[in-house]
């Protein structure tokens, strides 16, 4: 497995209120996270780094994971503990009532990738030269266009497409939406934040993603489409690719 | 820690009174004017500052427009640091949800009474071109006389047009929001009208008419369920009551008043006694009937152009229905005869048989996709849309900064989006550029209308400064002149400010000489006035030792500057000697040597008088010439009195019969 993360602030905005990470466990799993931090008081950077500090954290002490139900329940634990730390910090810190932050994680194994987010962040896999959405977005116009009230299209102009249903930090009890997939040679784990997400087709993406370039060069090539066009967000992205048959399987 | 704070030296922030989410409002009071108002800070953290600052005025600046007794008056726009603010008018009270929240059942006549305020606001700014968006009992204040305000006018608008909102952020209320906001089409003026209806459902019954686990579910039940009556929470409400409510809030929007003009007319006399027992407003459930006649062809164009009778006669409360009758029979009372083609449709529907009504039934009206309008001009979009069996909608105009006068900037539905046959296709359409009507600023202080004039986004502002009698800073001319309708971004602004009187500044004259004096006379156009001369030791003659007014004072062109001015050193004084002198007497004893025995002296003969000359060196005196001449007889007591003068020397000699007996010299001494 070989790995890449990328972080941009985008043309925009003042401040990368994104935060994210590439995290290998000493077993050599590998956890991949995006956080697209919120709050209208500068406190989404504090929402979003915290969020990948303490599961990197909690990465790095995880015991061993072999098997999917593992790694799902690590994964659901652990988002509702970061959930909780940041409910106590917004108590403790007035400046930061309110924040909030979405959140994807992968954690990758030869066998299996299981995905949990929050929020709008997305997950995507390529496999066999497609490209699928893994994660469900937990947005309003997601669950409009999943009632059938809207379609895809109209939920690309919604002015409410900002309005999330869910995410970090909010109070009460977070439930993530957790997926399994299996892996293969090839494949390609994807997480973004909608910097990345809104100014992609995934098509394009994919054409990308399958190019024979170093890995930080396609990061970056795709970090400069979504700046070419517009760049009103901050733009996150980390992959993970899983080499072909016959290349060296060992980490890079 | 924003209190305390001033905002631009005008805005001192008093309290927090409210805020979440991206903004907060203070109490704040305005150290120019005197007055409390409410300032809306939003924090923003944007890079391109002048970009946002231009977008989020323009939309700000177009509410500040409304002058309405239950709108909240909007006064300034500003910001200062990376805090965006809006300055409002102060409404001591409550928002309208704590009022439903303390006061509910709210009582009939008020609820009425605060509706007809809330739809003469919503018709005013409708009139003015501005759609509210997110009309909520949290936008609307509730005085302390029980007066309502409406607030946040555009600001939905204004927060869309800078992007802000592509941030995330946790869900807003969708309880007023209506199916076509819901989905995420333009907000139209029928959209204030639902929302309104929304409010006056929660105004009579106390609570919301959808209530679900979720905000999603609370939005699917807006697009999906009809309004459950509120007859339902409020036993013996009004027929007409209630019917305003359904009217107001029906799915399709088309079913709604026109106008909120219309809805207030409609408030206006609900309750009179003889409407309580109305029918009840409906909508019929199955008017794709109705839209499914373009299906029976024979002539397409004959149908849609019945079509079109149809969906423009808006007075009607109820759309007629051409489905079977067994379905409609109960609601078609009068209208039939005032639709007499309807029946024979049925009987051209009954003809095709049974078999054709199953599938029509099935199969529901032909659906088409929406062409793609967005560049059409409005007239080739209507042909376009009849071309396709759809009809014209809505159309809204928008000012455009790119996209030319009549030219589709957007459609709702949107392109390839499957609609019926026959259905009204809303257009945006763009108005060209924003024109305004340039108001006067002649007679008004430049900083007073700075902010709006930067606001405007003239393309250039000239400024010309001349001298004048008003006041300084007062705008004496402009160029265009009030009332031209233009396009900011394309228009000079010239104008024309007085600097106040010509003024000279008052320069540091002391020290200068007269031709320094002169120079300076000549360069400020202002006047040397010497009123003394005094004597220095420090300044030369002729230089100036004071002035009045001082340094820096200014001026009006001519005015006098007064000056003391050096006569140079003071010289010392004259000092005046007075010698003392005796002068004596000289006995003259070889002229009569008295005989011894022989002739006794001639004892006491006449003394013989001597002649005295005193001569003077002195200002006043030469020492070639006598002072004074007399005689003695014997030794006299003189006074010889000196003036002598600084650096000089006096003197004096005495002569007695052409001897000098006294002389000598006094130096210049300036203690004497």
């Amino acid at each position: 497995m070989q790995f890449a993360f990328v972080s941009d602030q985008g043309k925009v905005r003042r401040l990368n209120e994104d935060a994210g990470g590439v995290f290998l466990h000493p077993q050599g799993h590998i956890l991949a996270v995006v956080a697209d931090g919120m709050g209208g008081h500068r406190a989404g950077d504090v929402a979003s780094s915290m969020a990948v500090e303490k599961i990197e954290n909690l990465w790095m002490a995880a015991p061993i994971i072999s098997k999917p139900t593992d790694a799902e329940k690590w994964l659901i634990a652990s988002i509702e503990e970061i959930n909780h730390d940041l409910n106590v910090h917004a108590a403790q810190y007035p400046d930061c009532e309110g924040m909030g932050t979405t959140i994807v994680v992968a954690i990758c194994t030869q066998e299996f990738v299981t995905l949990g987010n929050v929020g709008d962040s997305r997950g995507y896999i390529v496999a066999e030269k497609r490209i699928r959405q893994v994660t469900e977005d937990h947005s309003f116009v997601n669950a409009l266009v999943q009632s059938g009230e809207i379609s895809e299209s109209d939920a690309e102009h919604h002015p409410k497409k900002n309005w999330l249903l869910k995410s970090l930090g909010a109070k009460g009890p977070v439930k993530p939406s957790i997926t399994t997939i299996t892996v293969d040679h090839g494949n390609i784990v994807f997480l973004c934040s909608d910097g990345m997400s809104n100014k992609i087709t995934e098509q394009r993406l994919m054409e990308i993603l399958l190019d024979k370039s170093p890995m930080e060069e396609r990061a970056r090539q795709l970090v400069n489409i979504a700046n070419e066009n517009g760049g009103e967000d901050n733009i996150t992205i980390a992959m993970v690719e899983y080499l072909p048959v016959g290349e060296s399987e060992e980490i890079k | 820690m924003m209190i305390g704070k001033r905002l631009n030296g005008r805005y001192k922030i008093l309290r927090a009174i409210g805020g979440g989410g991206m903004a907060n409002v203070f109490l704040a009071h305005d150290m120019i004017l005197d007055r409390d108002v409410a300032v809306k800070i939003l924090r923003l953290d944007y890079v391109n500052e002048n970009d946002l600052m231009k977008r989020f005025q323009r939309e700000a600046q177009s509410a500040t427009s409304l002058t309405h007794p239950n709108i909240v008056s909007m006064y300034d726009v500003g910001d200062e640091d990376e805090n965006y603010y809006l300055v409002m008018e102060y409404v001591e009270g409550m928002t309208l949800k704590e009022y439903i929240q303390q006061n509910s059942p709210v009582s009939l006549d008020n609820a009425i009474k605060i509706m007809s305020q809330l739809t003469s606001a919503i018709s005013h700014a409708h009139h003015n071109g501005i759609i509210h968006r997110d009309i909520k009992p949290q936008n609307i204040l509730v005085d302390t006389k029980g007066d309502i305000k409406i607030t946040d006018f555009g600001i939905a608008m204004a927060l869309s047009a800078t992007s802000i909102t592509q941030t995330n952020s946790v869900m807003g209320t969708v309880h007023y929001l209506s199916p076509e906001q819901a989905r995420g089409g333009v907000a139209t003026k029928k959209s204030d009208i639902y929302s309104l209806g929304i409010v006056m459902f929660e105004l009579i019954t106390g609570r919301l008419p959808f209530e679900g686990e979720s905000a999603v579910s609370i939005a699917l039940k807006h697009l999906q369920s009809e309004i459950p009556p509120p007859s339902k929470w409020s036993a013996n409400l009004p027929q007409s009551v209630e019917n305003v409510i359904l009217k107001s809030t029906t799915k399709d929007a088309f079913y709604r008043y026109s106008t909120v003009d219309e809805m207030h007319e409609d408030l206006k006399s609900v309750l009179d006694e003889d409407r309580f027992n109305e029918p009840k407003f409906m909508v019929e459930p199955d008017n794709d009937a109705t839209r499914a006649i373009p299906i029976i062809k024979p002539d397409r164009n004959i149908s849609s152009k019945t079509d079109t009778q149809i969906r423009t006669d808006k007075t009607k409360k109820a759309i007629p229905s051409a489905a079977p009758p067994e379905k409609t029979i109960k609601k078609e009372k009068k209208k039939k005869k005032k639709w007499p083609w309807i029946v024979t449709l049925v009987l051209l529907l009954m003809l095709v048989g049974t078999t054709a009504m199953a599938a029509l039934g099935m199969f529901g009206p032909a659906r088409v996709a929406v062409p793609d309008l967005v560049g059409e001009s409005l007239s080739d979009g209507e042909d376009i849309l009849e071309q396709n069996g759809l009809l014209l909608g809505d159309i809204t105009y928008e000012p455009n900064e790119e996209v030319p006068k009549d030219v589709i900037l957007k459609t709702t539905p949107k392109a390839t989006r499957n609609v019926d046959e026959g259905e009204p296709v809303n257009v945006v359409v763009s108005s060209g550029k924003a024109t305004i009507e340039l108001d006067d600023y002649t007679d008004k202080l430049y900083e007073d209308v700075q902010s709006l004039i930067q606001n405007l986004k003239f393309d250039n502002v000239r400024i010309e400064e001349v001298f004048d009698d008003s006041p300084r800073g007062t705008i004496i001319d402009q160029s265009p002149e009030a009332g031209a309708e233009l396009v900011p971004s394309e228009t000079t602004l010239e104008l024309t400010i007085s600097q106040g009187e010509e003024m000279a500044a008052v320069e540091n004259l002391i020290g200068m000489s007269p031709q320094e004096i002169a120079d300076f006379e000549a360069r400020t156009e202002l006047t040397v006035n010497t009123t003394r001369e005094e004597y220095s030791s420090e300044l030369p003659e002729g230089a100036v030792i004071s002035q009045d007014p001082a340094e820096g004072t200014e001026l009006s062109l001519g005015d006098q500057v007064n000056v003391v001015v050096s006569l140079g050193e003071r010289p010392l004084p004259v000092s005046n000697v007075v010698v003392p002198v005796v002068i004596e007497y000289l006995e003259k004893e070889e002229e009569a040597p008295p005989e011894e025995g022989e002739s006794p002296p001639e004892v006491p003969g006449d003394p013989v008088p001597q002649n005295i000359q005193i001569f003077i060196e002195d200002k006043d005196n030469d020492i070639s010439e006598p002072y004074e001449e007399f005689t003695i007889t014997e030794s006299t007591e003189r006074t010889i009195p000196l003036k002598i003068e600084p650096g000089e020397t006096g003197a004096y000699k005495v002569l007695r019969d052409g001897e000098v007996i006294l002389e000598n010299e006094i130096a210049y001494n300036e203690n004497q």
